[in-house]
């Protein structure tokens, strides 16, 4: 195990920068994934990491090691790719023991390191099979097992689960997690599905165009986003993110004079000096509700699309000018055409500055005395 | 528009049946997907109605009239590829009216035509630019507006999102859908993505090794799939299953009784998720402990195990529970289906 950090790590390839000054530490043991969309640089900072890629600027160290400069044999980096990259030609449990073997372990460790691992990956019953008789599914999980068996300092998964299938998807989730429980291992994981960041990572660095833009446990990520970028790319449906008319103790969606949205104490607070015109409105699809009889502010809203889809209902609505959707349970009593009231917990609304993007810091604790 | 059907169709590949006996209407007006993962013939079963394929067995009618073996372009059919296939050196205009201007249609009939693509794509502003310089949603656009200008039968598309991300997935296939309703012609859609399957089509088709699993409106799979095939398929997070025995009223497990339709025998037990309510260990229900809680955001998966079986049951994005947690599992009989563990065939009602 090693703690990684890097520190204004930049990568250019010419006139093109693929990784801008980017500042990390990963802490000892900890699970981290490097979420964006492709071409973020999510890729090129795991290469960097692993020395598959020179830095152009910037340092590596692993603890107090600076290994910047250091070979990529020499860093006792683990690496699953998103092709599994085992050998066909072997057993299963030559593939297992071929990083132990090469590392000069003896015989009675190799079996007793390749039993375990065989048994936690489920893979025990097939040990004498030729690795090709694998499906695609166990393929990449044998090839995950294969590198961290030798349990390296760091582990690396660029996209380990991209080419499987859903359901499996769902099942190595679980496996890695218990994996990463069990090893303790440093594990350092790349990929563009913000399900499996959010499922797997005790923190999340999330990229955009060359640059980190948050890096926080899922829970703030998805809480707290840090900017409009970051909001829309956690969750599915996106955070919906509109422009709003701000009247002192209220928001208003643009086109709807009539439906007032009251702020608690705490976003009054926090938007006291705004404009509407600098301010971005930004609420989840899951926290929309159909309102009660009156009883709460509320929204009028005319369904545009329902689309259901298994458990769920995803409606798409419109009000003055503004489109967003709403998630609900299968079931929604709504059809296209017709106008419902809508209403969502304004305390967990979110507000951005039009001009950067970035999220407006509500501090809650300032609503509760008048609250 | 069109109707299109195909009666008994088979089409091998040396030893490979890649579709076996497939008997399939694609209603006229209607927007219809075929879902299946890879390999299971849906984009072999596409090729064939396009005539790109013969098929070995069987016959394929477009309005009544059989095209069996008629050529792709005397079908009357129009597709939109996953690769997009636009020209670099075109307008998005020129790539869009090249099948008219192919077809030597008069140039006030294109204009014509055009307009109304534009008008339901959106796209005037972009008519101007090369490929090169459209987004990936707008070239997607282009290319539907290339196949939508065409006075078709019906509209085929491969994946025709599979290379956009996320977010423009989403948008677009409102937008599709939109499209279709509008247009009130005949949509195929075929993917490998389940929930683009059931969130654009009035009906899907579920592929299984070339034969059809299933065919029904998206919601009437998710209710009542056909197999236990099926209901792996179909939602997410994907259905539990387990092995139970029937008593007559219910169906026990390893970890319980569930309340059920009469019958008895083996069946495979398979529960929806969102039909398995977390409660405290003393409620009756399936009892076991808490081995693993993935913390989603909107919602959590928490497993729970007991006696050598594991359920993943849906809660809230900040569910309390913790591992180690005793907890029973309370279950709504609409997310609970019965196969037989033999065939995978749908048990419960019907077999009553």
């Amino acid at each position: 195990m090693s703690s990684v950090t890097l520190e204004g790590t930049t990568k250019t390839f010419g006139d093109f920068t693929a990784v801008r000054a980017m500042d990390l530490q990963i802490a000892n043991g900890e699970f981290v994934a490097i979420l964006g969309p492709s071409g973020c640089g999510k890729t090129t900072t795991m290469n960097m990491i692993a020395g598959i890629e020179e830095v152009s600027a910037g340092t590596i160290r692993f603890d107090a090691r600076d290994v910047t400069r250091v070979p990529m044999q020499k860093r006792g980096v683990g690496f699953v790719f998103q092709n599994y990259a085992i050998f066909t030609h072997l057993s299963v449990r030559e593939n297992l023991a071929f990083g132990l073997e090469i590392r000069g372990l003896g015989r009675g460790e190799i079996d007793r390191k390749v039993g375990e691992m065989a048994e936690f990956m489920a893979l025990g019953h097939r040990l004498q099979e030729p690795s090709a008789a694998l499906s695609v599914n166990e393929m990449q999980k044998l090839a995950i097992g294969r590198s961290a068996i030798v349990e390296p300092a760091i582990f690396l998964l660029d996209e380990p689960l991209s080419n499987l299938d859903a359901a499996f998807r769902e099942r190595m989730r679980a496996e890695l997690r218990q994996l990463q429980r069990a090893l303790k291992q440093t594990m350092v994981y790349v990929t563009h599905d913000q399900i499996e960041a959010m499922g797997l990572a005790d923190r999340i660095a999330v990229m955009n165009h060359a640059v980190l833009q948050q890096f926080d446990t899922p829970k703030r990520i998805y809480d707290a986003p840090a900017n409009v970028f970051v909001a829309r790319f956690i969750g599915a449906p996106s955070m919906n993110i509109l422009p709003v008319e701000l009247s002192g103790d209220a928001v208003r969606l643009a086109g709807r004079p009539a439906d007032s949205l009251p702020l608690p104490a705490a976003s009054r607070a926090a938007l006291a000096d705004r404009q509407s015109r600098d301010l971005l409105f930004g609420f989840r699809p899951e926290a929309l509700r159909i309102a009660d009889d009156g009883a709460e502010a509320s929204l009028s809203a005319e369904i545009v699309l329902v689309e259901t889809v298994g458990r769920r209902a995803i409606v798409h609505f419109q009000s003055g000018t503004s489109r967003f959707t709403g998630v609900f349970e299968r079931g929604f009593p709504g059809r296209a055409g017709e106008a419902v009231p809508l209403a969502f917990d304004m305390g967990r609304a979110h507000f951005f500055d039009r001009e950067s993007e970035r999220r407006i810091e509500i501090t809650p604790g300032r609503g509760v005395l008048d609250g | 528009m069109a109707e299109i059907r195909l009666e008994n169709v088979s089409k091998r590949y040396g030893d490979i049946v890649a579709l076996d006996d497939v008997t399939l209407t694609i209603e006229d007006g209607a927007f219809t997907s075929i879902f299946g993962p890879p390999s299971s013939g849906k984009s072999v079963l596409l090729r064939v109605l396009l005539g790109l394929e013969p098929v070995d067995a069987g016959r394929i009618l477009i309005d009544g009239r059989e095209v069996t073996a008629a050529a792709p372009d005397a079908r009357g059919l129009s597709m939109v590829f996953q690769n997009l296939a636009l020209f670099p050196h075109l307008s998005a205009r020129e790539n869009i009216i090249f099948p008219l201007r192919r077809r030597a249609v008069e140039t006030a009939e294109i204009d014509r035509r055009l307009a109304q693509v534009v008008g339901v794509l959106n796209i005037g502003h972009i008519l101007h630019k090369p490929p090169a310089a459209l987004s990936g949603g707008e070239r997607q656009r282009v290319a539907i507006g290339r196949a939508l200008i065409r006075d078709a039968g019906a509209y085929l598309m491969d994946e025709p999102l599979a290379a956009l991300d996320a977010r423009l997935r989403d948008a677009m296939r409102v937008e599709l859908k939109r499209l279709q309703s509008e247009l009130g012609r005949t949509f195929v859609y075929v993917t490998h993505d389940c929930e683009e399957a059931m969130s654009v089509a009035d009906r899907m088709a579920i592929l299984e090794a070339g034969r059809i699993a299933q065919i029904d409106q998206p919601d009437a799979v998710y209710v009542r799939p056909a197999s236990q095939y099926v209901a792996e398929l179909v939602g997410a997070p994907g259905i539990n299953l387990l092995d139970g025995e029937r008593d007559g009223q219910g169906v026990r497990c390893a970890m319980g009784r569930i309340a059920a339709a009469p019958g008895t025998g083996a069946a495979r037990i398979a529960l929806r998720p969102e039909a398995l309510r977390l409660q405290s260990a003393d409620a009756p229900g399936l009892r076991g402990t808490v081995s693993d809680i993935e913390r989603l955001g909107a919602f959590s998966i928490v497993t729970v195990a007991g006696e050598g079986v594991a359920l993943r049951a849906l809660a809230d994005g900040d569910a309390p529970h913790r591992l180690g947690d005793a907890v029973s599992l309370a279950v709504d009989p609409a997310g609970l289906h019965l196969f037989d563990p033999a065939s995978g065939a749908r048990l419960g009602e019907d077999a009553a």
